[in-house]
């Protein structure tokens, strides 16, 4: 235990975005200098059983996503915001926080800031306080994703008045409403960026009969995707696998049809905003209707989302500043900050 | 929409904020503060604010620079433009808050942290370094006081000269210490005599000699008890229990009689934390032991111990903390510890 104080010492003190997509590292005095896909390649070795290595982690793994052959297995870790696999989450923790280390003769021991889904529970909140324990740290402080947002995209969290925020991440949508330092509502949606690739593959398979990857889908989320039916139309193609005939097919694919694909998606955010208007409170929600709603994570960068959420809430859409790194930023600054920020971390 | 580029030549439009600029390009679009607004689904009175460039009265920066955005998208203009100027704007004005979010990354460290990571790295090697003299020094302290111990003479009670505790007793101290008996028996006694105690590594015996024999003089052991010894036979050297000549010596000093009647490890130093005894007793021994008092005792094994301290039993039960006692015989009666 003195030993790992004494490593702390000549650590940086480092906030962690542990997303279901992406992995981003803040390290105090330096900003955001990780920003990683959450993936990890494992071989299996051949001779013994249950015996892996890490082959890859981060970019050079999502690159295998999909293309692996049978010894070689690229997993994401996590899964819906929480762990799905702990040794591997664990693992590539190690391997992010060495690498922002990489300088250090000492093993790092450094305090960590992990933002987790306000919808998740005891266990899953446990297990990922574990995994970064089990990266050394000396501590681990838990912070809430909306409340990160907020801090984040620097909403006045702790003056009197009611500020909302909603995060689409990879994994989960999190929409919550902060005042004077705390969560008045929060709720964690399991529709994301993830299912919104899923839809994608759902809707070519059963329009086209062409299988595509995730990898496919999610690069025409990014091109073409578009939130609001009234958009720009925009085409790409697509190539995939035909179900019928076995073989490799093109497809060109509009903006129209992708706003079909994920329309029932988007319904289900929009269900969210609806729900956490009617459970705030009425003072804090008329301050949410004179401010608006922000908009973090992945999914604001959606085309035209900020329009389409504005038509179906009624609310005035603000997208955060660089919204992938709005939730890291907040975990740093709630790091750097604590003493002004007061109590925002989680206790279990 | 196509985006016009906003005309930023005649006006000094960061002097001024986006508002005129917005206003500008709204009023060329025929739009009245209440369409924008109910599209916008803001106020027509923040509209207007934003016009102005009356940003107190609207909330936090972030919201403005997300109004200014989707205002400025509305009438085809750049968004990132016209947040450029805003931000500039408030550069001018007062000391930006938005720029006290997050530090951008810059790759390096703040000076002081990294000046106080140093300093602290520089005082951990000098703790570390006055550690490794302070131990290196006790060590030395320990031979230093062993030597000078050396001038007890270890005895059989059968008078026979025992030159390794080891072969009496099996004892755990270091080999120095298990050595050092020996020095005096070969300094002070004859080469004749050396046949009887064959167990003696002869490398040892130069170098223990060399260390006792300038105390020879002032520590005269009594030859009679020495000089029966080439009669013992090896294995009556052995088996038999040993006892501790006691060397005179300036200062007040107490005599330590331990016998065991079972196996007990013991650890005794005098008043100058010298170890007069560091050893496993086998049952049976009978040790005599002399140093300066007050002479402190610790025994493995307080049930199979006996002890006399200047010929007064003492009753080691009363120290007992479960098998192991200690206490410190420092005068009349005993001082637990």
């Amino acid at each position: 235990m003195f030993f790992r104080k004494f490593r702390g010492f000549f650590s940086s003190d480092i906030a962690i975005d542990l997303g279901t997509a992406n992995t981003l590292i803040y390290v105090r005095d330096r900003g955001i200098v990780l920003n990683e896909p959450s993936v990890v390649a494992i071989r299996h070795e051949h001779g013994s059983r249950n015996s892996r290595a890490i082959l890859a982690v981060g970019a050079e793994a999502k690159k295998m996503l999909g293309r692996t052959p049978g010894s070689i297995q690229a997993i994401r870790p996590m899964k819906d915001g929480v762990i799905a696999d702990f040794t591997v989450t664990g693992e590539m923790l190690k391997y992010f926080i060495r690498k922002v280390h990489e300088t250090r003769f000492l093993q790092p021991s450094p305090r960590i800031v992990i933002c987790v889904p306000c919808g998740s529970t005891q266990v899953e909140r446990r297990a990922i306080r574990e995994a970064a324990m089990s990266t050394g740290a000396r501590e681990v402080y838990l912070i809430e994703e909306p409340m990160a947002a907020a801090i984040g995209a620097e909403l006045p969290i702790l003056e009197p008045t009611g500020s909302m925020v909603l995060d689409i991440g990879g994994g989960t949508t999190e929409v919550g409403v902060i005042s004077l330092g705390g969560v008045v509502y929060a709720h964690s949606l399991r529709v994301a960026g993830d299912k919104m690739d899923e839809a994608i593959v759902n809707f070519v398979r059963r329009k086209y009969g062409i299988l595509i990857g995730e990898a496919t889908a999610e690069l025409v989320k990014k091109n073409i995707g578009t939130a609001w039916e009234g958009s720009e139309v925009r085409e790409m193609e697509i190539k995939g696998r035909h179900i019928a005939d076995g073989v490799p097919r093109a497809q060109i694919l509009t903006s129209q049809e992708v706003h079909q694909a994920l329309s029932e998606c988007l319904g289900g955010i929009v269900s969210a905003i609806k729900t956490a208007l009617e459970q705030t409170p009425p003072e804090l929600g008329a301050d949410v209707a004179d401010k608006g709603l922000v908009v973090s994570g992945g999914g604001a960068l959606l085309r035209d989302i900020d329009r389409m959420l504005t038509e179906q809430t009624g609310l005035p859409i603000i997208i955060a500043e660089d919204p992938l790194t709005t939730v890291v930023r907040g975990c740093g600054r709630a790091l750097m900050e604590a003493e002004q920020l007061g109590d925002v971390f989680v206790h279990e | 929409m196509e985006q016009k580029q906003p005309d930023m030549t005649d006006t000094p439009a960061a002097a001024k904020g986006p508002g005129a600029m917005l206003r500008r390009a709204r009023e060329d679009l025929r739009l009245a503060p209440e369409n924008v607004a109910s599209i916008l689904r803001l106020s027509a009175r923040q509209i207007l604010q934003l016009e102005e460039d009356d940003y107190a009265s609207l909330p936090g920066p972030t919201y403005v620079r997300g109004y200014l955005r989707s205002y400025a998208q509305l009438l085809g203009l750049s968004p990132d433009r016209v947040v450029d100027v805003y931000q500039q704007y408030c550069r001018q004005l007062a000391p930006p808050p938005i720029e006290t979010a997050v530090a951008a990354p810059t790759g390096t460290m703040s000076e002081n942290a990294q000046t106080a990571r140093w300093t602290a790295a520089a005082v951990g090697v000098v703790v570390l370094l006055l550690i490794v003299f302070w131990w290196k020094g006790r060590d030395d302290s320990g031979n230093t006081t062993r030597k000078a111990d050396s001038t007890t003479t270890y005895v059989t009670e059968s008078g026979a000269v025992i030159r390794d505790p080891a072969a009496a007793g099996g004892p755990t101290e270091s080999p120095a210490a298990a050595v050092s008996p020996s020095a005096p028996v070969s300094a002070t006694t004859p080469a004749a005599q050396l046949p009887g105690a064959p167990a003696v590594a002869p490398a040892a015996r130069p170098a223990t000699a060399a260390a006792v024999k300038p105390a020879v003089p002032a520590t005269p052991v009594p030859a009679p008890a020495a000089i029966p010894a080439p009669a013992a036979t090896p294995a009556a050297v052995a088996a038999a229990p040993a006892t501790v000549t006691p060397v005179p010596a300036a200062g007040p000093r107490g005599r330590l009689v331990l016998k065991t009647t079972q196996e007990s490890w013991a650890d005794v130093r005098d008043g100058r934390q010298g170890r007069l005894l560091y050893e496993t007793l086998a049952p049976g021994r009978v040790v005599t032991l002399e140093g300066v008092a007050p002479i402190s005792v610790f025994i493995g094994n307080a049930e199979g111990v006996q002890l006399e301290y200047n010929g007064q039993p003492v009753d080691i039960r009363r120290h007992q903390r479960g098998p192991m006692a200690r206490f410190t015989l420092g005068g009349e009666t005993p001082v637990a510890r």
